[in-house]
């Protein structure tokens, strides 16, 4: 029953790293290049614009990741809780949860960029008198239009994940930190946190992998240089000099290096009671 | 329907031993047998075979005398009931009872009628429109059971089927599958792992015991004469003497003691059931020694030294309260309550 | 009766800010310009959504494609993740932790990873810039979700139901229509929803295995946002979200946090 699974993601998956793994040792027999070697890497490594973009992915993937799971985390506790617009919230989370990245980086751009609405806003608050007054928060770089665009797409997503693990923690665990005479925040430090934190980290994980990854929001909001990474990867992949695509190649194998690590700790966390309820 | 399992034997992929060994069984037209024995004997596992969820090593099931192996199970005319057999969740009542007239294809009109008398037959009427969720633990054992005998099955299978009910449900459980089954006369086999379940649902009893069928006879008759020490064992036999069976009495510890006259000759083991023995005077009374008393409820323990031999007793509490440890007791082993076995049966 | 207070002012804030980004869009798809500094455009106009409408735009065969293309993605997931999520909730087997492995690695290596390599093979196998190719790879990250839904939806899952089916009649395709389908729908339906998300969101991957040919709606979204057309940028997003939000409208009660394989692509 697993093969045709297996099948499809080995087949698909697995081929395409391994093909960029070939290429990235510069083995391309139509390119005349027939004998592996390291120069792609070595090329990579001391280009000066590949550390500072690796540096740029990491910066954004961390402080995304910090700030979304902090407020999904008291999202998810405000939440819990029955009051006034709780379904509200509830029903907000799972649209934006169907809402594409794309869409959400563009409308961060029309409401923080130097024109966007807050501009304006500012404008007719008389704090800024042109556009380029206000601070640049696209294009910008320390990237805190993508850094936005991020977080405001995921707290939904790790605030779900954090509802759906809270549902299944009983209610007795804190009524018996209370009568053990826990405060309230000694309950939440001591009792709550470690029982989300499985689900707290495998959301993380998952979003760490896809904000340190994904194209299509620094394309749309980052600076030209310094470029994220996956921007400069796939730039220097539909270059015009196809020699140089031994390099996009050996990038994109460190990009799957990390996300190999990611994808270990992530076994760890997740799958360490490794039986049927892995997910 | 006549069943037949012959030399039967099973072995899951990866075990060591067996499953179930060479079982030959039948069970009789229109009858009752219960297939008794600890939990892992291999009792599941036969009714998974029978019914057709599972395949044989080697073996024949024959039903009326022909093979039910080549048949997939929705063409054995078997139906098991599984132990927690749970209504389908997402059906309601009557849609579980009719689900298997609806997989034959029949007229809804006949599914509805065949449903209706079968509902009214197990006292759910009315109720055909519930979910399994909003019925009682026993209204949903009556669904289930409703559920295979409305398709007139030429073989019922029922497994464990009053495991999961209160003492007061079981009663009731346990008549309805009397009544409906002389009613219908349809031949079943019964799955239990309690003897008192298997005695007063079958008409006859196959003890199970190591995948290896035990013993198989009227339930009196196995409490009566259990073939093997191991048998004995398992019905709750706790008083073994070895010795020898000489010219219809037998010979050990205690000395000669008279036989019933169909004992056959030879060494062997004799045992008496526990509420068997006489205590206090009597012709052939012995003196021994009160070792322990051990209050159970309805009835009281004797351990007693007899001849250095251990042998328990049970007696009303009224009898035990004059026997305390240490005090000398007199112990009758009366002649139509022993029974020796012999030593090659194990 | 204070910390009531507090929770609907944070709850207040949260929706604000959940609906925020989407406001300039749907202002932008109605401005007729709309200049710095105005904070509301001068002139309202339906032309973006004229335009967005029409042939030329090419917008509406976009919505097709990209509809068409998820739909076929998220029944091929379905059909290879069903079974494999069976196998892993209900069999323990030996290497299922690397199997499992495996099927989570697309959620936690990036597209950008695959991407240039899935290119040169799609390539040498004629797949690219063509839908099929498109939908083969939308399968990467889309069956992680189907398999790991399905599996915790199979692992709650009692064969003993499909035995009884069996016993009581029913052939093979019977059990798998009239009990396994039932039990596992709501499940099977949350998987299919984040199937077709994950695919109707994807944009490197279209890109790569497209060469540009394959124009889903995020690639057209992101050509007029480039060329600056704000307003048109701006329908498209609000069609281009339009079927999500239908679809948790329509299923709001099933995808509840109550699931525990809560677990779109983030």
């Amino acid at each position: 029953m697993l093969a045709p699974a297996l099948l499809v993601l080995g087949g698909l998956f697995l081929t395409g790293l391994g093909l960029s793994l070939l290429r990235s040792f510069r083995y391309i027999p139509a390119l005349g290049l027939t004998d592996p070697d390291l120069g792609a890497y070595a090329a990579v490594l001391t280009a000066p614009g590949f550390l500072t973009s690796l540096g740029l992915s990491l910066w954004i993937a961390t402080a995304s990741t910090l700030i979304a799971s902090t407020l999904a985390l008291g999202a998810a506790l405000l939440l819990r809780q029955t009051f006034t617009g709780r379904a509200i919230i509830s029903f907000l989370f799972q649209i934006n949860l169907t809402i594409p990245h794309v869409v959400g980086a563009v409308g961060i751009l029309y409401l923080v960029s130097q024109s966007g609405s807050f501009a304006r806003l500012a404008h007719a608050g008389g704090l800024i008198g042109a556009p380029s007054e206000f601070p640049p928060l696209t294009h910008d770089p320390f990237a805190i239009g993508i850094i936005l665009t991020y977080v405001w797409k995921e707290v939904p997503f790790i605030g779900l994940i954090l509802l759906a693990s809270l549902q299944s923690i009983r209610p007795e665990h804190e009524a018996a930190a209370r009568s053990l005479g826990a405060n309230r925040w000694q309950v939440f430090r001591h009792v709550l946190l470690p029982l989300l934190m499985p689900a707290l980290a495998a959301a993380s994980a998952l979003v760490f992998a896809f904000a340190f990854g994904a194209y299509e929001i620094p394309l749309i909001l980052g600076a030209h240089a310094p470029e994220a990474l996956p921007v400069a990867a796939w730039r220097s992949f539909t270059a015009i000099d196809l020699a140089t695509r031994p390099q996009a190649h050996a990038m994109a194998i460190v990009i799957a290096l990390i996300g190999a690590v990611l994808l270990a700790l992530y076994a760890r966390v997740a799958l360490r009671k490794g039986g049927r309820d892995a997910v | 329907m006549t069943l037949e399992l012959h030399l039967l034997t099973k072995t899951y992929p990866g075990a060591v031993r067996p499953t179930v060994r060479d079982l030959s069984l039948t069970v009789p037209r229109g009858g009752v047998t219960a297939l008794l024995g600890p939990s892992g004997a291999g009792k599941t596992t036969v009714m998974r075979m029978v019914a057709g969820l599972l395949a044989p090593d080697t073996g024949d099931i024959r039903l009326d005398d022909r093979s039910l192996l080549p048949l997939p199970p929705e063409r054995r005319g078997v139906v098991m009931v599984f132990q927690n057999a749970p209504l389908f969740p997402h059906l309601t009542l009557a849609e579980n009872v009719g689900f298997g007239l609806r997989m034959r294809g029949l007229p809804s009109a006949e599914i509805h009628d065949r449903v209706g008398a079968m509902l009214e037959r197990v006292q759910l009427s009315g109720l055909g429109s519930r979910r399994p969720h909003q019925l009682s633990g026993g209204q949903q054992q009556r669904g289930a059971l409703a559920r295979a005998l409305v398709l007139k099955p030429r073989l019922l299978l029922l497994d464990e089927p009053l495991s999961n009910l209160d003492a007061a449900l079981r009663e009731e459980m346990r008549g309805l599958i009397r009544a409906l089954q002389r009613e219908t006369g349809i031949t079943t086999l019964v799955v239990t792992h309690d003897q008192s379940e298997a005695i007063v649902l079958a008409d006859r009893v196959a003890l199970l015991l190591d995948g290896r069928l035990a013993q198989e006879a009227e339930p009196d008759e196995i409490f009566a004469r259990p073939a093997s020490v191991a048998v004995a064992r398992f019905i709750g036999g706790v008083n073994f003497l070895p010795g020898r069976c000489v010219q219809g009495a037998f010979e050990c510890a205690l000395g000669r003691l008279p036989l019933p006259s169909d004992a056959s000759e030879g060494p062997g083991t004799l045992t008496i059931r526990p509420e068997a023995l006489r205590l206090g005077p009597g012709p052939d009374a012995r003196v021994g020694q009160v070792l322990e008393r051990t209050f159970l409820g309805s009835q009281t323990r004797l351990t007693i030294v007899l001849a250095g031999q251990r042998l328990e007793a049970l007696v009303a509490p009224d009898t035990a309260r004059h026997f305390a440890p240490g005090d000398p007791i007199q112990v009758s082993l009366p002649v139509d309550a022993l029974w020796v076995i012999p030593d090659a049966a194990g | 009766m204070r910390s009531n207070h507090w929770q609907i002012i944070g709850a207040a804030l949260l929706a604000l800010a959940l609906i925020l980004p989407m406001v300039p869009l749907a202002i932008w798809s109605l401005a007729h310009g709309w200049r710095f500094p105005d904070l509301l455009p001068r002139a309202w106009s339906l032309k973006a959504w004229d335009y967005a409408l029409s042939a030329p735009s090419g917008v509406l065969q976009s919505l097709w494609i990209t509809i068409w293309i998820a739909l076929a993605t998220t029944a091929l997931a379905a059909l290879v993740g069903v079974p494999a999520g069976r196998a892993l909730g209900l069999h323990d087997f030996r290497g299922k932790r690397l199997v499992l492995l495996l099927m989570i690695a697309p959620a936690l290596i990036p597209a950008i990873a695959i991407a240039p390599g899935l290119h040169g093979v799609f390539l040498r196998l004629g797949l690219t810039g063509g839908t099929g190719g498109v939908i083969l790879a939308h399968l990467i990250p889309t069956l992680p979700y189907m398999v790991l839904i399905m599996a915790a939806v199979f692992a709650r899952f009692d064969t003993v139901h499909e035995d009884q089916a069996r016993s009581l009649g029913a052939a093979p395709w019977q059990v798998w229509r009239h009990v396994t389908l039932p039990a596992i729908a709501p499940g099977l339906l949350t998987a299919c929803l984040f199937a077709f998300l994950v695919s109707w969101s994807q944009y490197l991957l279209t890109l790569a295995v497209g060469s540009g040919r394959v124009q889903t709606l995020p690639l057209l979204l992101y050509s007029f946002a480039a060329a600056g057309r704000n307003d048109v940028t701006g329908a498209i997003a609000l069609i281009y979200i339009l079927p999500g939000v239908l679809v948790v409208a329509l299923t709001a009660r099933q995808v509840t946090g109550r699931h525990p394989a809560l677990m779109a692509g983030p």
